[in-house]
This record gives C-alpha cells, structure tokens and sequence, in this order.
C-alpha cells in the first residue's frame, strides 16, 4: 500500500525542520546545561551544578515570582475586560460592531518592540499620556515597586482584543433556541449569563486562555524595551532573564539550564493539559 | 566628420582602458571588501558611514557597515568570534570590552603594525587615550578611536541667580540640589536640582560610579576601588554600605521617576531645562546642545569638573579581529579613522570625542568650542576606569549591575547588597582568571 | 401636532452601549494615533504638554531622516524577503503535512500525540533555541544569510500552520473528499485540485497570521543578522538604547513598521477567529 507510507512521507518536511530547529537545539542546550559554559571560556564539564545553582539564585526566583504575577494579571484582566466589552457587543448593532472589532485588532499585530516604546513614551513621567489622562504630572509608572503592574497595563492593552473577538464569535455561535428555552423557564439575565452563556462559550475561552497563557509566559520584546527588567530587577521575567543570562552575562550554561527548566516544564504542564482537552472537546 | 567623431571616441577609449586600471592600481586594496562593526552611538556610527566613500577613493577598500547599540554589540561581537564566523574584520569596541577581546584571542595585537609601520606615530594621541583605549598586558590591541571624561553640566543662569557656586564636594553639592529642590520657584517651573540616569540598559546606575569616587583616592591603589593590582576584591565593606545608603537617600531628591530613566532619558530631561546639574558623558550632550533648537540651552550651560572625587573615562577603540584575512588592510583603516586630520574633522562634524592631542589645542576649535575642550582634556587626564578584564561585560551587565540597581532604587537594603555584590564580584574576577583568596 | 418618536428600551440600551463602546474604542487606538501624529512632528515638538493630538504642524522631516539617512527601504526590503520566502515555505510544508493528518488513515492515538506534540513546540521560549541555532548556523556558514533567518521562521511558524491548516481541512464535507478518491484522483490531484481550491480563503488568512509573525519577530533577527539581512524590528530596537531620545523618528519607524500590519489585518476580519485560536474555534 501506497497509502501506508505515504502518509509518512507527507509529514516528513515538517519533521525534518522541527528535529533539525527544534529538537536538536534542544538537545544542544541540554548537553550545553551541564558545562559551565560562557563565551570566551573553555567549557567545564559540571553536572547538575547549574541547575542547583539556578535554584538558590534569587534571580530566578525572582523573575519565576514576577512571571506568575505577570502572566496571571494579565491573563485575567484581559479575559474580564474581553468578556465584558464581548457581553456587550453581542447585539443587534449594524455595521458599528465589524468596525469596532476592526479598529481593536490592531494593536496585536503590533510588533511588541513596537509597543513597548509606544508604552515608553505614555509613561514617560512629563510628557506622557499617562499622566494626562490622570490629571497629573510627574508620576512614573514604570519608575517604582509597582511598575510590574503597569507593564502588564501595556500588555492587556494589546491583547485584550484577542479575548474580546475570541469570546464575541462564541456568544454568536451559541443556537438561539438554548437562550430563548432560558427565557421561558423565567431565568433572570445574571441567571441566564451563569447558567446558560458561560457553559457554551467555556471551550472558547479556555482555548484563548491557554494560548495566552503560553504566549504571556514568553515575554520578552515587550519588557526589552519598556523597562529592560528594571528598575532593581521588578519588571523581570523568566524570559527576559534567560535573555540577559545568555546575552549580558554571556552565561551559555546557566542560561540554558534555565530555559531547559523552563521548556519541560512548561511543555509537561500544556501537554498534559491538551490531552485532557482533546479527550473532552475532541480538539483534534 | 562622423570619421573623425568615430575616431575620437576609440582614441578615447583607448585612453580611458589604458588610464583607468593604471589610476586603480595605485591603490592597495583595490576590490578588498573591509566588513566593520560600528557601533550606533551617533557620532562613532557618522564617522564610519563617512568614511565609506572615502576609503573607497583613498583605498580602493570597500566597506560593509554592521552596526549594534551598546546594549547587543558586545554579545554579537562574542557569539561571531566564538564561533568563528569571520564575520568581521575591524571592530569598534568600549575599552571595557579589551580583556574580553584580548583573552580570548579574538582580537589581534597591533605591536608588530606599530613598529613596522613607519607612518604610524602613536605619540600624536592623548596619552590616557592610547593607553585606556585599549592597551592590555601590555600590549596595544586597538587604537584610540572616542575618548571622553565624565564632566559635569550646570545651569550658570541659575547659578547665578542663586548665588551658588560650582559644588566642589558633595556636601556642597548636596547643598545646591535640595536648595533649589525646595525653592517653591523652581518647583513651580519643574526644574530640579539634579538628574541622572538610574536604569540598567547602558550598565550600572551612574549615581554608583561615583562610589570609588567617595574615597581618598590615595587610598585606592589601582583602577578603581573594587580589585587592587593582584586583582584581590579590596571593597571596603563599610565604606560601601555608606555610600549606597547615601545614594539610596539620594533619590528622594531626585526628581520623580529617574528610576525608569536611561541615559537618552536624562540627557532628555536636562535638555528639557529641568534639570539644574547632570553628571553625564559630555559628547553626546555636547552634540544636543549643538542643534540649533537648544541654542538658548547652550548659551546657559557651563561645564565643571564632578563635585565627588574623579570623573569616569569612557574610551572607545576600533580592533582588528583575529580571524579576518586582510589584516593589513584593516591596519590601513584604523590608522586613517584614528589619525589626526580625521580625529579634528570628526570632532567638529559629528561631535566624536578627540583622542588625538593636537584636535584639544586646534586654533579653529577654540572660538566654539574653547571651553568644553579645555574641561575635557582635564577631565581625561583625571579620569579613572574600572578596567579591562575579562568578565567585564558582567560586571556592566550582569547580575552584578542588577543588584547594583536593587540597592541604588532601594529594593535591597545596603548591607545584604553589599553581601550579594561582594560574591558576585568574587565570581566576576575568577572566571576572569584571577582566584581570590 | 408635535409627536415625539417613540423608542424602545432596547433601542435606548443599544444606542447607550455604542457610545460607551465608541469612547472606549477611540480611547483604545490613542496611543496608535498618538504615536503617528508624533512622527509628523518636528523633532523639537514631539513631546509637550499637554500633549498636542492636533493635526496641524505637521511636517515630513522624520520620514525624510528614516528614510535617507536610515536607509529604511533597505530593512523593509529585507522584512519582505524574509517574511514572504518563510510564508512561503512554512505554508507548502504545513499544507502537506496537514494533509496527511487530515485525509489519510492515521491511528487516532498517534494522530493525537503528533499534534499535540507539535502545539507544544510552541511553548518553547525561542532564547533555548536561538543561542544553539546561533552555534549551528555559523557552523554551517549561514549566519547573515537569509537562508538561515528564512528557516528559523518557517520553523517557528510551521506549528502554527499544521493546526490551522488541519481544522480548514477537516471542516471539508467527507463526501467530497472521498467522491474524489473514489473517481480515481491520485492524492496529488485531490490535494491541487479539490482541497486546496475549497479552503484557499482559510489558508490566506494563515498566510497572512505568518507573515506578520515573522514581520515582527526579534530575537532571532537580532541574533542572527549582520551586514546582509537585518529586518525592521532590529532597526526600532537599536533607538531605544543609543540613538537618544529621538521620538519622533522612532515613532515614524514604528508607524512604518505597521502599516503593512495593519492593512493584512483588515483583510483577515472574516477569519480572524480560527486564525488566532489555531483553527481551534471557528
């Protein structure tokens, strides 16, 4: 049969370029984790060294703490504020809600080296957006302990809309016929919202959770321009610190042990958690 | 007619054949394509893009430009090394980065051009030029391409108005910041008494470099206050603890924000007029002043030696990489960047930090810029540098500056810092090949 | 007699929420609009306060700088070659291999690890990658060279296609598929000839979602570039460090660097859901 390796054959290209970017890179860096490895510098064989060096490093620490305040933050904020505006346009609105989803997509398109410094610039302490639209002068949000947050500010401004269409085109897909069986059993709006809407646009808004939550955990080009991890380190991912690791520290060895860590882990978790949404939404 | 026409053109053909190869073969280097890594610092970046025609004509070289910011060339410079891929012939690198280079062997040294060379006359840069940018163990490995001193800039309007003298210590200087701080006129106008820049994105918060600058110098032995000549860490713990807790109160009177601010930022801020005194790299904002926009700014500004201690030098060199094949062509164009008719042109066209002795004392130089050269050339021949070796990219850029930045914004408290830098500095000078005891 | 039209609650509502939603939105692209009123502006001007939205004053200065001195053309250029090349490649190759998952017999539990395992390709942060692929590629010579930048996005972009594509492919009625096979079409025929003309509007919108993948992307541009193939985002990163604080002519290259962005964006509305869920939601 034909058929029988045909199929093979057919995947083969794909194949080939993930081993050969992905894979044997992979495997590379794994080799690379156990050296202390920097540039310039004869690479010493170590074993786990980088990896239980990694753990007592309050960098590390630090950037997995921020990544979890950044990645939760964000992803919630964009999915409550995407909802809402989602809830919101799910009417009768002529040719206004086309334009509108138009007009919001932009911003996600938008190279995030590109927002950061359009960001830069609203924060900016004395000529920024920022402080006009608060009627103040002076303040810098990105300046103090909190600038994590206003990061993350910038963040939902360019992905909420990504919740917003997501969540939009699984309230219309929703039969009219389960809302109006709603109506006639005498379910109040909330009511109806909780019980009904929330279940059938759920396999919705877990998919644009997941694929932001993969994204957001990558933060990179955003934070390299906005803040460069500062002030004091507050606005470091585990991204950002991987970057720095490897490119101001020229640390090969640890940095890769870091984004080892980081792949197995991540790719455990999502794996894992596909699988069990294929066995209940049959994804594939 | 048309014969004589015909017969014209092949004559001149034949001329033109006969000439123009014979005009091509003066030149050296003719079809050498030089590749050189620029770095984007304005007026080094014109100084390269200029000379690529120019080259081209004097040479025969053709150049191919690459070109980082400050912030990623170091990195690229060393992952192309590394691995070797030949990628570039001649380098435009900070002095900081030499022992790197050196050490590695990724950087050739140039005591064989020198002394061969009979052209070449190292006498004509400033001494602490030559030397910083960028001699190492000994050796020259690059030559002096921007030299600059930490100055000092002030507003003399204010100044005057106020009564106040240039700060020649840090009590006085103190002094004048929280005076005008607190003067309800110029907080009403927005203007503070200082600015600098605190984010990490070019190295450590500037504010800290004036640690060292906070000792006797005398009792400092060698470069600068962290290693002594046998590259032992030689912090004094209690000195440091002080001076960081003095800069930690310090950003109260900042004004609000510089935490965020990287050095285009401050420059920023003091162009803005909203700022009385900066401590910054004088070139850059030299250059700014130089815009005509900034006119009425320039016409105010004074330039003054720093209040604390010694000025930082910042010294650039361009190399020539050991794994380029037409060495000898490079050693052309580094001699011909750094000479001194290019030296003073480059100052006075781009704003490019002399190097070169004869561009501090040129006549034409003085009605205009007379008084900065004069404050630079004894800010460089006070100026101190942190050093050259090896792992200096992490001591800017590294964990090392991270804390640094934690203790300076207040996130870390003085003493655990202190703690923190002292092992991160041990780390730094052993993988620099120097074991602490 | 004066008669006040009657409207009903609804209508009121409806009226309120476009309002709200119009503030809202217009708030929204601000900074956008901001960031191109700011590059029309003379450098001296570009900042003030209370900022100035007005469309007046507006001069060409900053583009003139970007796209004489900067040489702005040139890194566009290079943003298509590699962009479109990459497109190209990561759409072919995904497009096959989308086929076979869809249309062949593959066992349910293989099918399902292979994809999930190539989703899962997607997490990897590019930093674990970009430093080995770095080391490869100038083993092999290739930094600098688009080859090497083209491949890194087709790998990159390739998960992303082999999921979008498979759902288009999926969602095509069996019967059609399977009258094809049955009139004898070789698979290269069904492919050419029947599957690829019935979801051409899907895998334009894929093309589209690559391409401004690859368009914006930076580590691996900023890793693996030098003299030859620098792209735009290496460009707009570089003015954040030294260039000082040009605003004007960052926000020129930053509106430059969107504009294509923008407009693929208006031509991918209609599929912009399954586009952006990898074809997970339609």
């Amino acid at each position: 049969m034909i058929e029988k390796r045909l199929k093979y054959y057919l995947i083969l290209p794909a194949l080939i370029i993930f081993l050969g970017l992905a894979i044997y890179p992979l495997f590379f860096a794994l080799r690379g984790s156990f050296f202390i490895w920097r540039y310039g510098m004869s690479a010493q064989f170590v074993g786990l060294k980088n990896y239980i060096d990694l753990f007592k490093s309050s960098f590390a620490w630090n950037a997995l703490q921020n990544t979890i305040v950044y990645v939760v933050l964000a992803v919630f904020l964009e999915l409550i504020i995407g909802l809402a505006l989602a809830v919101l346009m799910n009417r009768e609105l002529g040719f206004f809600r086309p334009i509108v989803r138009t007009a919001l997509t932009i911003p996600m398109f938008v190279s995030p080296i590109v927002v950061g410094i359009i960001w830069r610039m609203i924060y900016n302490p004395h000529y920024g957006l920022f402080n006009w639209i608060l009627g103040t002068r002076g303040f810098a949000p990105t300046g103090n302990e909190y600038a994590l947050f206003f990061v993350v500010l910038a963040d939902v401004w360019q992905w909420t809309p990504f919740m917003y269409v997501i969540i939009l085109a699984a309230l219309q897909s929703i039969p009219p016929e389960i809302l109006e069986a709603g109506e006639i059993d005498g379910t109040t709006g909330w009511q109806k919202f909780i019980h009904i809407t929330l279940p059938s646009i759920s396999y919705a808004i877990v998919i644009a959770l997941t694929l932001r939550f993969m994204d957001a955990t990558k933060a990179l080009d955003l934070i390299y321009t906005l803040t460069y991890g500062g002030p004091g380190g507050g606005t470091e991912t585990i991204g950002f610190l991987i970057f720095r690791t490897a490119f101001n520290d020229l640390n090969i060895g640890s940095a890769t042990s870091f984004a080892i860590i980081f792949t197995v882990v991540m790719g455990i978790l999502i794996t894992r958690f596909l699988g069990w949404l294929n066995r209940r939404f049959e994804i594939v | 007619m048309k014969r004589i026409i015909v017969l014209s053109l092949i004559v001149v053909s034949v001329l033109l054949i006969a000439i123009v190869p014979a005009f091509a073969a003066e030149k050296r280097f003719d079809g050498v394509t030089l590749k050189v890594f620029a770095n984007s610092h304005d007026p080094m970046l014109k100084a390269v893009k200029w000379s690529i025609p120019v080259v081209k004509e004097k040479f025969g070289i053709d150049i191919l430009m690459d070109e980082a910011p400050y912030g990623t060339q170091f990195d690229k410079a060393m992952s192309a090394f590394v691995a070797h891929t030949g990628q570039y012939d001649v380098i435009v690198g900070a002095h900081q980065w030499t022992g790197a280079w050196a050490d590695g062997g990724y950087v050739i040294p140039l005591d064989d051009y020198i002394k061969n060379d009979p052209e070449f006359d190292p006498s004509i840069y400033v001494e602490k030029a030559y030397q910083i940018n960028s001699e190492w163990k000994g050796k020259q490995y690059a030559l002096p391409f921007n030299m600059e001193g930490r100055l000092m800039f002030y507003r003399k309007d204010i100044f005057e108005k106020e009564g106040f003298k240039v700060p020649t210590n840090r009590d006085e200087w103190l002094n004048i910041v929280q005076s005008i701080n607190n003067n309800p006129e110029y907080k009403e106008k927005g203007i503070w008494g200082a600015v600098y820049m605190y984010a990490t994105e070019q190295g450590i918060s500037y504010p800290f470099e004036t640690y060292f600058q906070m000792f006797d110098w005398n009792s400092v032995k060698t470069e600068n206050g962290f290693w002594d000549e046998n590259f032992q860490i030689c912090i004094d713990k209690p000195k440091m603890v002080e001076a960081f807790q003095y800069w930690q109160d310090r950003l109260n009177d900042m004004p609000p924000g510089v935490e965020s601010y990287n050095l285009p930022e401050a420059y920023q801020f003091y162009l803005d007029g909203k700022a009385a005194m900066t401590e910054v790299w004088p070139l850059t904002l030299y250059g700014m002043l130089l815009d005509p926009a900034n006119a009425d700014l320039r016409a105010k500004t004074g330039t003054a030696d720093i209040a604390i201690g010694y000025p930082m030098s910042g010294g650039w060199g361009i190399f020539i990489c050991a794994d380029s094949k037409i060495q000898d062509a490079a050693w052309e164009y580094i001699k011909f960047m750094t000479n001194a008719e290019n030296d003073l042109y480059f100052f006075k066209e781009f704003g490019k930090g002399p190097s070169v002795k004869a561009t501090y004392t040129d006549e034409s130089l003085k009605e205009t810029y007379g008084d900065w050269l004069e404050g630079q050339s004894e800010a460089i021949s006070k100026a101190v540098s942190y050093g050259k070796i090896a792992t200096m990219s992490e001591f800017y850029g590294g964990n090392f500056a991270v804390i640094t930045n934690q203790i300076m914004t207040g996130k870390l408290s003085a003493e655990e810092g202190v703690d923190k830098l002292i092992e991160e500095l041990k780390g730094i000078l052993e993988r620099a090949g120097y074991p602490q005891k | 007699m004066f008669k006040p039209r009657k409207k009903s609650k609804k209508q009121m509502v409806n009226t309120a929420i476009i309002l709200v939603i119009a503030v809202f939105t217009i708030l929204y692209l601000l900074p956008i609009y901001w960031m191109g009123i700011t590059s029309f502006r003379p450098e001296a001007k570009s900042m003030s306060w209370p900022p100035n939205f007005s469309p007046t004053g507006l001069v060409l200065d900053n583009y003139r700088v970007v796209f004489e001195q900067k040489s702005i053309f040139w890194y566009i250029r290079n943003s298509l070659i590699v962009s479109i090349i990459s497109v190209v490649f990561s759409l072919v190759i995904g497009c096959i291999a989308a086929f076979s998952f869809a249309f062949m017999r593959w066992k349910a539990k293989t099918k399902t690890s292979l994809l999930i395992w190539i989703i899962s390709l997607r997490i990897m942060p590019p930093i674990a990658t970009a430093i080995p692929l770095f080391l490869i590629f100038a083993k092999l010579r290739m930094i600098d060279t688009f080859p090497a930048l083209i491949l890194a996005y087709t790998f990159f972009n390739l998960s992303f296609v082999i999921w979008l594509v498979y759902g288009f492919f999926k969602e095509l009625p069996r019967e059609i598929v399977e009258a094809g096979l049955i009139d004898g079409c070789s698979y290269a025929k069904l492919f050419t000839r029947v599957v690829i003309p019935l979801t051409t509007p899907g895998i334009m919108t894929v093309a589209l979602l690559t391409f401004i993948a690859s368009w914006n992307e930076f580590l691996f541009a900023v890793k693996l570039t030098a003299f030859n193939t620098r792209t735009i985002p290496v460009l707009i990163s570089g003015f954040m460090i030294d260039r000082g604080l040009l605003w004007g002519q960052v926000s020129a290259v930053g509106l430059v660097s969107i504009i294509p962005v923008i407009i693929v964006a208006l031509f991918i509305q209609r599929y912009i859901v399954s586009g952006l869920t990898f074809g997970a939601i339609k």
